[in-house]
C-alpha cells in the first residue's frame, strides 16, 4: 500500500464501510507512522505498540470513523488523535510528557532523531557481526525473515523449506540475537530507555 | 515466570503462540522491565536489519493478529457500544472502558444462554433484589471464624480478610420464595480464573432452596490456594446454569483482551453478581 487513504476514494469508502480488509491496509500503512510519533515521546516499544493499538481500537469505532470526512488527510487526523490520547493519558496519569502538546509535531517526523540515528548505527553494527556468525542457512533464513520482512510460510516457501524447520529456526535465530544484543550491551541501553518509560509500571519482580 | 516469559519471548515475537499466551505475554511485559528490554531490543534489531524506524512486519502481524479478534469479538466496529483497549498499558483505562464494554456489549452480545439481553438480565435482577439473597464467606482459623463477607443481591460488594493459613467457608441465603442458583468463580491478580470448590468448569450453579438461611457447604477453600489479590465474583440466577458455560465466556473475554479483575460484572448471563475481595491478613 503506498497511496494515502484520503486519495483512493475505493479504500476510503471502504474504511468508512468498516470493511475489514480496508481496516488492515489502513493498519498496516499508517501504524508504523504513529509508532514513530510516539516512540518521540521516548516510549518503549511494548509501550508504543500499547498507544499504537489503543489509538486505533478509537479509530476504527463507527464513530470515529463517521466523524472522518474523506476530505482531510487521514495521517495528520490519526496523529491528531495519538496526541489528545498522550495528552489525556498523561494528564490522567500525573506524567510529565518529554514534548509539551505545543511542541508536538502535528504530523509524524519520519526522520529520525540524532539520537535515535547514533543508537540506529551501532545496532546495525551489531547485527552485521551476528549475521557474519550465522551458517550458510541460518543467513538465509535471517535475509527472508529479517531483512526482507517475509512471514515464516512465505520465507519457507523461498527457501525451499518445511514451515515447521523455518520456525525451528526462527526461534533459535531469535534466541541467539537475543544473546548477541545482551552481549553487546545493547540491552543494558534499551533498560536505561525503560527507566525513563512515561507510562505507568509497576516495580519489576525479578532481575535478570 | 520471569523464565519462562523470557523462554517464550522468540515465540511471542515470531507471533506463533496461541492467544491466550500472547495476551499473557502482553501482561508480563507490561510488568517486567528485563523482559520488556529483551523485547524491545529485538524489535529494534528487526527494524534495523530491514533498515526503516517504522514497525517490523512481526510487529504489525502481532498486533493486526489482535485487533482483528477484537473485531471479531465486534468490540472496535460496534456503533453505539463503548470502545475498549486491550494492550494493558494504562489499567484505570482499561479498567473503566472494559467495565463499560462489560456492562454494556457482553450481556447482549452473549445471550444465548439462559438470558435474552441486557434489559431481561436488569429485571430479572430487579425482581431477585426483593428478597434477601447471596452468600456469605468466612475465614476459619485455630477453628474460629476470624472474619466473614458477605455479597448478594443488596451487597454488591465487599472485602474479606483472612490469614495465610485460614480456609474459606462458603453458605448460601435465599429468602425468597423460589428456588435460586449460585455459583462462585475467582479471578486472581493476573487475570487468571480460578474455581473455587465446590465449583469447577464441570459442577453445575448450586441449587438453593426458597428459605434457605446460611446454607453451608461442604467444601472449604485454602487461602493458600486463592493467593492474594483474589477476587470472588458470586453469581446468582433464577434459571440453572453450569460451570463450563461461565468457564468457556470468560474464556472468549480474556482472548478478546477483557481485564476481568477490573470488571464489576463478569460478561456471563448471570442477573446477580457481586463481588467479595480477598486480601491476605498480616
Amino acid at each position: 500500500v503506498t497511496v494515502p487513504l484520503e486519495e483512493d476514494r475505493s479504500w476510503c469508502a471502504a474504511f468508512k464501510r468498516g470493511d475489514r480488509g480496508a481496516l488492515e491496509r489502513v493498519f498496516r500503512f499508517y501504524a508504523p507512522h504513529v509508532a514513530r510519533f510516539v516512540r518521540a515521546q521516548r516510549f518503549p516499544e511494548h509501550d508504543v505498540e500499547s498507544v499504537v493499538h489503543e489509538v486505533f481500537v478509537k479509530a476504527f469505532a463507527a464513530p470515529a470513523r463517521a466523524s472522518w470526512d474523506g476530505v482531510r488527510p487521514f495521517g495528520a487526523w490519526l496523529t491528531t488523535m495519538t496526541r489528545n490520547w498522550l495528552i489525556d493519558h498523561a494528564r490522567k496519569h500525573k506524567r510529565v510528557l518529554l514534548l509539551a502538546p505545543e511542541d508536538m509535531p502535528v504530523r509524524a517526523d519520519d526522520k529520525a532523531s540524532p539520537e535515535r540515528a547514533a543508537e540506529h548505527g551501532v545496532l546495525v553494527q551489531v547485527l552485521d557481526g551476528f549475521r557474519a556468525g550465522l551458517s550458510v542457512d541460518e543467513a538465509a533464513l535471517f535475509d527472508t525473515r529479517f531483512a526482507q520482512e517475509q512471514s515464516i510460510r512465505a520465507a519457507a516457501h523461498t527457501l525451499g523449506w518445511s514451515e515447521i524447520r523455518a520456525r525451528k529456526y526462527d526461534t533459535a535465530l531469535r534466541s541467539r540475537l537475543l544473546e548477541c544484543l545482551r552481549a553487546a550491551g545493547f540491552l543494558q541501553h534499551v533498560q536505561i530507555r525503560i527507566g525513563q518509560s512515561l507510562m505507568a509500571r509497576k516495580p519489576q519482580e525479578e532481575e535478570l | 515466570m520471569h523464565r519462562i516469559a523470557t523462554a517464550l519471548l522468540p515465540r511471542y515475537c515470531q507471533g506463533s503462540l496461541p492467544s491466550v499466551v500472547m495476551a499473557w505475554m502482553r501482561a508480563q511485559l507490561q510488568t517486567n522491565a528485563a523482559l520488556a528490554a529483551m523485547y524491545d531490543g529485538l524489535r529494534a534489531a528487526e527494524r534495523a536489519s530491514a533498515g526503516h524506524d517504522g514497525m517490523s512486519a512481526g510487529q504489525l502481524d502481532n498486533m493486526w493478529k489482535h485487533l482483528d479478534e477484537l473485531l471479531d469479538a465486534d468490540v472496535v466496529a460496534a456503533d453505539t457500544r463503548k470502545q475498549r483497549w486491550s494492550f494493558g498499558a494504562v489499567g484505570a483505562t482499561m479498567g473503566a472502558v472494559a467495565i463499560a464494554a462489560a456492562i454494556v456489549w457482553w450481556p447482549r452480545s452473549v445471550g444465548e444462554g439462559v438470558d435474552g439481553g441486557l434489559g431481561t438480565l436488569t429485571s430479572r435482577a430487579a425482581a431477585m433484589d426483593q428478597a434477601p439473597l447471596g452468600m456469605r464467606v468466612r475465614c476459619l482459623q485455630d477453628n474460629k471464624v476470624t472474619a466473614d463477607a458477605s455479597a448478594g443481591a443488596r451487597q454488591h460488594a465487599s472485602t474479606l480478610q483472612c490469614g495465610s493459613l485460614g480456609l474459606l467457608a462458603f453458605s448460601a441465603t435465599n429468602l425468597s420464595q423460589e428456588v435460586r442458583y449460585a455459583f462462585v468463580v475467582g479471578v486472581d491478580a493476573e487475570n487468571h480464573v480460578v474455581f473455587v470448590p465446590p465449583f469447577t468448569a464441570q459442577t453445575s450453579a448450586l441449587a438453593v432452596a426458597a428459605g434457605r438461611v446460611d446454607d453451608v457447604m461442604e467444601s472449604l477453600m485454602p487461602m493458600s490456594a486463592a493467593g492474594d489479590g483474589l477476587t470472588l465474583f458470586v453469581l446468582m440466577s433464577d434459571a440453572p446454569f453450569d460451570g463450563g458455560d461461565i468457564a468457556q465466556r470468560l474464556r472468549s473475554a480474556q482472548r478478546a483482551g477483557l481485564s476481568l479483575k477490573s470488571l464489576d460484572r463478569l460478561p456471563v448471563d448471570v442477573p446477580v453478581q457481586a463481588r467479595i475481595i480477598l486480601e491476605t491478613a498480616r
